[in-house]
């Protein structure tokens, strides 16, 4: 079995590593990790996904990037491999045998929701913070798409970050949105990225991030403009690190992701499969099997379900 | 009856009073001083983005692109001393990550001073630059490959040294932590980054112009085979620009600290271009044996005033990408126009 596409320098993989390494022991198979650096592109991909199959794998879990690996997934698949997503789904989803992902898009929605009820009636001034300026990775898009829709905010085409009508109304009050802005998904980008938004329009008060590194470089340019009073900071991953950081005040509401789950359910599947064929089927309603994530806060809203950062404790990565 | 006596004018004093014409005047100019187009490209810049944005021009977003090309410039600090050597170093960014990672764990793990983290942070650089010279200057490796090499070495040592964790800035003393540190002159916010920087760039400026040393890096550059024959030990001189671009980058990462308020494994992930970016904008050669220090500063912050200016007159993140491609070229191509200059 391998599992391909793995960024070591993230700990949310690397936790989905370890937890993998630990599940292929008890199932009694032989797994090969395959890393790449950060920003590794479609083209390094699809190289893993041929040498995986090359080197005699029954199946392949693959973190997708990019629509690009689409054809070498259909010609190990045609060799007989299984072939699973995990993490974020493949475009379109019936592209693998199944996918074991975080629903970024329910997800995100959960995150968007929580933050509308949170700043109702107000104003709200949006910072979102992406992780490229394009539209290839389906986790930048459904999170971004998902968190607005979540707000009640038109997003006009889902698969289309940025094009929702500059401001207009949402669930509960009138909404700008000031920036859409790359971060690389790193500490140093979502920095960056944070003084941008700020210098566009110093009156931010909600900012979306795509995961905590970019969360904590956004809060340090909050802090250095000593803005971070008012402003309600959303965030995914739901890392012990991050958990930390909301226990000193540094995070508002981080949605709560389970990547070690993923690979152990799919390696489970991916099991039964190669012995006797069992397809696995996806959660209700879904084309993808959806491992859950659980909204992390200690501002709790009534209505909205959330765990406490003490809880979050116990679960994180 | 007096006469008076005219000199014959040499052919020398008679071509250099030659008319030229403006654009030779330009070119003349320009190869002298390789940092005035850089610098005539940014003041027209700024000058666009302030007439259309009146947040481009406030002093707070003023401030914040100076520290945003803070670690920039430092890490083209080290580049522009590797290019007028005549080499390339594509290793800057993962070298100076890994340095941070070094300071942050002897800092945050071993419990050691502030002082001695950041010596062995400045130590690592050194041996880590060390091992890029000894190749190319020692086993005469091609500059390009023995560095492509070695981003990935140092890229792998990073993830080794980190297990894909940050280690946050809490845990530093306040010495570590002071170039994140900020202070007001006049509506504008420096960080103490920022004057780490300028200390760099005015030690590096004196080092390269005022001492033998700067004269052999310009000389081994511009014709190693002419260098050797004045009795410059080129691989030395080579071995030296490699050392120093470590300990340069080991303060870029000080630096870098001070700015994500961590050591990150996943920081700086664009560097090791834009470096190069930066400083042929600034009007260094990748040929080797010409540049510009100051230039290198200019490059680096044209560079972010673009990314920052056109995101705030509204021009699409996809085209920023595009407008600093352009401006490469475009300083490559001036590049090549200066070179071609008669006398």
């Amino acid at each position: 079995m391998a599992l391909v596409g793995v960024d070591l320098t993230n700990p949310y993989y690397l936790k989905m590593k370890t937890d993998a390494e630990a599940e292929a022991k008890k199932l009694n198979v032989s797994l090969s990790v395959q890393t790449v650096a950060s920003g590794a592109g479609a083209d390094v991909e699809t190289q893993q996904i041929e040498s995986a199959v090359a080197s005699g794998a029954k199946a392949i879990l693959v973190m997708p990037f990019a629509e690009g690996i689409n054809p070498a997934i259909k010609k190990a698949r045609d060799a007989g491999v299984v072939v699973y997503a995990v993490d974020n789904p493949t475009n379109p989803t019936s592209a693998v045998d199944m996918s074991y992902v975080t629903g970024n898009r329910v997800v995100g929605k959960q995150l968007g929701a929580w933050v509308a009820a949170k700043v109702k009636g107000e104003h709200v001034n949006i910072a979102m913070l992406d992780v490229f300026a394009d539209q290839t990775i389906p986790v930048d898009i459904d999170r971004d798409q998902g968190f607005l829709a979540g707000m009640g905010i038109d997003v006009k085409d889902e698969n289309v970050k940025g094009d929702e009508a500059a401001s207009g109304s949402f669930d509960g009050g009138t909404y700008t949105v000031i920036c859409h802005q790359p971060t690389q998904a790193t500490q140093d980008g979502g920095r960056t990225a944070m003084e941008n938004c700020l210098s566009k329009n110093p009156d931010v008060n909600v900012v979306y991030t795509i995961n905590e590194p970019s969360a904590f470089g956004a809060y340090q340019a909050l802090k250095a403009a000593g803005k971070t009073k008012d402003v309600t900071i959303a965030t995914f991953d739901g890392s012990c690190d991050g958990i930390d950081a909301m226990k000193r005040g540094e995070l508002t509401v981080d949605a709560q992701t389970y990547p070690g789950k993923m690979a152990q359910l799919a390696m489970q599947a991916a099991v039964a499969q190669i012995k006797d064929g069992t397809k696995p089927s996806p959660s209700d309603g879904l084309d993808y099997y959806n491992s859950g994530s659980s909204l992390v806060t200690d501002d709790p809203i009534s209505g909205v379900d959330s765990i406490t950062s003490a809880e979050a404790a116990k679960l994180c990565f | 009856m007096t006469t008076i006596e005219v000199q014959p004018r040499t052919a020398d004093e008679e071509f250099a009073e030659r008319r030229r014409h403006i654009g030779q005047k330009i070119q003349h100019f320009v190869h002298r001083h390789p940092w005035s187009s850089p610098l005539a490209i940014l003041i027209v810049t700024v000058m666009c983005f302030s007439a259309i944005s009146a947040q481009f021009s406030a002093a707070v977003n003023l401030s914040l692109v100076l520290q945003q090309s803070a670690v920039l410039a430092a890490v083209s600090a080290g580049q522009v001393l590797v290019l007028i050597s005549g080499g390339v170093d594509l290793s800057v960014g993962s070298l100076m990550v890994l340095t941070t990672l070094v300071v942050g764990k002897l800092s945050a793990d071993a419990g050691l001073p502030d002082v001695i983290a950041l010596l062995a942070g400045a130590a690592a650089g050194a041996a880590l630059g060390a091992f890029n010279g000894s190749m190319i200057a020692r086993f005469k490796l091609n500059p390009f490959i023995v560095t492509l090499g070695s981003l990935s070495i140092f890229g792998a040592l990073v993830t080794l040294v980190s297990g894909g964790e940050s280690i946050d800035a809490g845990k530093f003393g306040s010495l570590i932590n002071l170039t994140g540190k900020s202070f007001k002159i006049a509506g504008f916010t420096f960080t103490w980054g920022i004057v780490v920087v300028a200390v760099l760039y005015l030690v590096l400026s004196y080092m390269l112009l005022q001492t033998s040393w700067g004269r052999h890096v310009f000389a081994v550059g511009d014709d190693s085979e002419a260098a050797r024959l004045v009795a410059i030990r080129v691989s030395r001189v080579r071995m030296s620009v490699y050392i120093a671009a470590g300990v340069i980058m080991a303060i870029a990462g000080w630096v870098l600290i001070g700015r994500t308020a961590a050591a990150s494994p996943q920081a700086a992930t664009t560097v090791n271009l834009d470096s190069i970016t930066a400083v042929v904008i600034g009007g260094t050669s990748l040929a080797g044996g010409r540049g510009s220090i100051i230039g290198a500063v200019v490059g680096s912050v044209l560079v972010t005033v673009f990314r920052n200016g056109l995101f705030l007159v509204g021009v699409d993140a996809l085209y920023q990408n595009l407008a600093v491609g352009v401006l490469t070229i475009v300083a490559v191509g001036l590049d090549q126009w200066i070179r071609k200059v008669k006398a």
